[in-house]
């Protein structure tokens, strides 16, 4: 793991919703920077209770949470949200602009940028998402892939260093999927630390680093994800089916002795075992 | 969730009992008689009687606080109001440059006010204790159009998910670094409009899908609806509706004839 | 005589400014369906899938309005003609979001609305109501409030609403797309069971192709406002150019058949993780015995 200091910290952190519904129950976290990592576990799990302590949106019941070495709930919603960017599930929560490049602006503005900044950061983020042909389009109008790529242009525009992505795949089909975590992926190397919940085990397996398990309320495993993919009983225990792939490398596990990830790994392990011999 | 939006609460009381028709004609009465007196003493007591009404269905505290919350500020918005901008009749209490009070402004704005709230509880009341598909059903049996009594209900239900709804939009804007706690009135609200669009939009879509499941469920398909439960009209029922038009017969009587409650105090 | 039976259908939504051109969303869609048939339908975002299935239960053109040429005809009856609420006692929808197509206050009231609505009396709609909810496994559920209920529980109460119809073809539009692992099986068993055991026409459509391999006896792709292809769902998974084209995921067994056939030169064509293991491990054991 990273020597660097840790820019999420989570610290025995509890957290009940009014009516006594324990969302999380004793949560300890170290995510170090420019991590990939996705979370995991059934919904009611308390993946997005979580995710939403770290840009102070919820704050705990006991507990504390750091985001680079601040408590969370020592500084405002706005002030962590220029270091920590949440894109939500919904797109048409946060789609309201009349322009997709207004839509895009409405967050730099916020964070008092000038108007120069403002637009350089709008047409970057237009062009990295491939947006350019609908900048003056009203995204409300738009399908329902497009804008959920704008709504996570508009988060990106914010530069935030850690980037927080609940679902951003449901909906979409294969293609749009893959590409859009192929710009999470250039996002991450350019630095970024991504945080993704998500319940495709496949997307998972191909693109995160590292996985968190959550179930009820508590981190079932976490680690680089080939590990955790191998933890059968974790996986079972927080009801997650790991991708077809992997479950057909633990069928033929005398043979295979690794984890595997995806199709070329798989092509590669088996090529080797079929020369391996007895 | 915020259990809050959810106006119904399941119960076994007497008013949960009641059949949904003479609760209807209940509301229907008390509104129309608070809406007739005028007397302060008279709107105190009925404040007090609908309150009772709703403490013995066994509505929550949270919500009764919930209910005081609500309704307290706005009943003396209104008295407030009352006071400053009418002019009565009778001796002058206090004057100042085109403030003039007399005892029968104050009592006539305190009428008011306790008059919204008694109107507001007695509702409640109603809608606390009787779930959506009953409250359609007893409409449409007292002869609504079965489309209004689904609009209304419907409109109910969605109350606890626009709640939600505005939550996260609420969130969702806010992580966007939008803040709604600087700046005067007037800067606030305007801080609001990202998240009122988005909550528009997002009602327009339900709408639109909603739409489109209660036509594939055959909405209007028939001109007479059945139900799948029974409205039972019981004795209790019968007793009920009989003192409910004995007492609004006599309290009109006494109004209009006799003039009792017309004036303020 | 097939189920549902569309022929050169070209439909175009009214235009979103008064006086600019109505895009055309489907172009040409020819499908058969069978009766008793569970027919799976892919195809990019925004294709025009969801417009598809609206054209089975006459909601397109009827209700939508729009530019409309074709003919669609379902058990016989053309969906132009029929009245919404007559085809929908034949043809069932679920919908994506549970939230909006579950708009009353308790579930049981949610399943009767439909026979409601058609002025059935109320012992047969009890009856209904009991029967649709012990399909989906939710009898004990009906007092509770549909807003309390898990994402897999309400669709189920959503298909449960749809059969107390008494509809012989179901539709489903993505109705696994915002649930869980464990709602996803919920709903999907509730799905075959109807097919296998009661006969029902399906029409589903989904992005999960694995789901898609082990449930669907044929596989529609739509492309570019048409149908690209229907054929089982083995032989459509092993059309990579069209599968590429559209923008589709296959199973992963089938996209580790396709590179181990270029790496090995072997010829699989698996759809189904069983059938893959056992070959494989066939493979690795006779290769063993054979070294």
């Amino acid at each position: 793991m990273s020597t660097s200091p840790p820019c999420i910290r989570v610290e025995e952190l509890f957290f009940e919703y009014a009516g006594d519904l324990a969302a999380l129950n004793g949560v300890d976290l170290e995510i170090a920077e420019n991590a990939y990592v996705a979370i995991v576990g059934q919904n009611g799990s308390g993946k997005t209770t979580l995710v939403k302590h770290f840009i102070g949106l919820l704050r705990p019941s006991s507990g504390r949470v750091w985001v680079y070495g601040r408590e969370t709930t020592s500084v405002s919603v706005g002030e962590l949200a220029r270091t920590v960017g949440y894109a939500f599930q919904n797109p048409d929560h946060q789609i309201f602009c009349p322009t997709t490049r207004e839509e895009l602006a409405f967050g730099p503005r916020n964070l008092g940028l000038g108007a120069r900044e403002v637009a350089e950061r709008t047409e970057d983020a237009l062009t990295a998402f491939g947006l350019l042909p609908y900048a003056d389009l009203p995204p409300a109008v738009l399908g329902y892939g497009l804008r959920r790529k704008i709504s996570i242009a508009a988060v990106y525009t914010m530069r935030p260093r850690i980037l927080i992505l609940d679902e951003p795949t449901t909906g979409l089909d294969g293609r749009s999927a893959h590409e859009l975590l192929a710009l999470l992926g250039g996002l991450y190397a350019q630095g970024h630390t991504i945080l993704l919940v998500t319940h495709d085990m496949r997307l998972v397996a191909e693109y995160a680093r590292e996985t968190l398990v959550m179930h009820e309320g508590r981190v079932l495993a976490y680690g680089p994800t080939r590990h955790v993919f191998g933890l059968a009983e974790e996986l079972s225990r927080a009801q997650l089916i790991p991708p077809q792939v992997t479950r057909l490398g633990e069928a033929l596990r005398p043979y295979l002795r690794e984890t595997v990830l995806t199709v070329p790994e798989f092509c590669q392990a088996f090529v080797r075992a079929r020369e391996a011999g007895p | 969730m915020s259990l809050l939006y959810d106006l119904y609460q399941p119960g076994d009381s007497w008013l949960h009992r009641l059949d949904p028709r003479v609760k209807v004609g209940l509301v229907f009465c008390g509104c129309s008689l608070l809406l007739l007196f005028r007397n302060v003493w008279l709107m105190l007591g009925a404040l007090a009687c609908v309150g009772f009404v709703l403490w013995s269905a066994g509505v929550a505290r949270e919500r009764m606080a919930w209910v005081a919350r609500m309704t307290l500020p706005t009943m003396a918005m209104i008295a407030v109001l009352w006071v400053i901008f009418y002019r009565g009749e009778g001796r002058v209490l206090f004057s100042w440059w085109f403030l003039e009070v007399t005892a029968s402004t104050i009592a006539e704005g305190l009428a008011v006010a306790l008059r919204v709230g008694a109107l507001a509880l007695l509702i409640l009341a109603w809608l606390f204790t009787t779930d959506q598909t009953t409250l359609v059903h007893s409409l449409v049996a007292l002869g609504m159009p079965y489309e209004w009594g689904l609009t209304l209900a419907m409109a109910l239900r969605y109350l606890p998910t626009m709640g939600n709804v505005f939550g996260m939009i609420s969130d969702a804007q806010q992580a966007r670094a939008l803040d709604l706690t600087k700046g005067n009135p007037l800067k606030r609200a305007r801080a609001y409009l990202p998240i009122t669009v988005a909550m528009l939009i997002t009602a327009l879509r339900t709408a639109q899908s909603l739409s489109l499941a209660l036509e594939s469920r055959a909405l209007g398909a028939r001109r007479k609806r059945t139900y799948l439960h029974r409205l039972h009209f019981r004795r209790a029922d019968l007793l009920w509706t009989i003192g409910i038009v004995l007492a609004t017969a006599a309290l009109l009587w006494a109004r209009l004839v006799w003039g009792f409650g017309a004036r303020p105090y | 005589m097939a189920a549902i039976s569309i022929e050169n259908l070209h439909y175009a939504y009214p235009p979103l400014l008064p006086g600019s051109q109505a895009e055309p969303v489907l172009r040409g869609v020819d499908l058969e369906v069978e009766g008793g048939e569970f027919l799976s339908l892919m195809g990019p975002t925004g294709v025009g899938k969801s417009t598809l299935c609206l054209a089975l239960n006459g909601i397109v053109p009827q209700s939508m309005g729009g530019v409309f040429r074709g003919r669609v005809q379902v058990l016989g009856r053309d969906t132009r003609t029929t009245p919404v609420s007559e085809l929908a006692t034949q043809v069932g929808m679920v919908y994506q979001d549970p939230e909006s197509q579950l708009f009353c206050h308790r579930v049981e009231d949610e399943v009767a609305f439909g026979p409601e609505n058609l002025g059935i009396p109320r012992q047969e709609i009890a009856e209904r109501v009991e029967w649709a909810l012990g399909v989906v496994r939710m009898w004990e559920h009906r007092d509770r409030s549909p807003t309390q209920l898990s994402g897999g529980q309400k669709q189920r109460v959503a298909i449960a609403a749809s059969l107390a119809m008494l509809p012989e073809i179901l539709v489903l539009d993505e109705p696994t797309a915002s649930l869980d692992p464990v709602g996803q099986s919920e709903v999907l068993s509730v799905i075959e069971a109807l097919c296998r055991e009661r006969r029902m026409t399906i029409v589903m459509v989904s992005h999960d192709a694995e789901h898609i391999a082990r449930f669907s006896d044929r596989l529609a792709v739509m492309y570019q406002g048409r149908i690209a292809r229907v054929d089982s769902p083995r032989k459509v998974f092993e059309d990579a150019t069209l599968l590429s084209d559209a923008c589709l995921c296959v199973p992963q067994v089938a996209e580790l058949s396709a590179a181990l056939n270029r790496r090995c030169g072997t010829a699989y064509h698996f759809v189904l993780l069983e059938e893959a293991a056992q070959a494989l491990r066939g493979a690795l054991a006779g290769r063993q015995a054979a070294s």
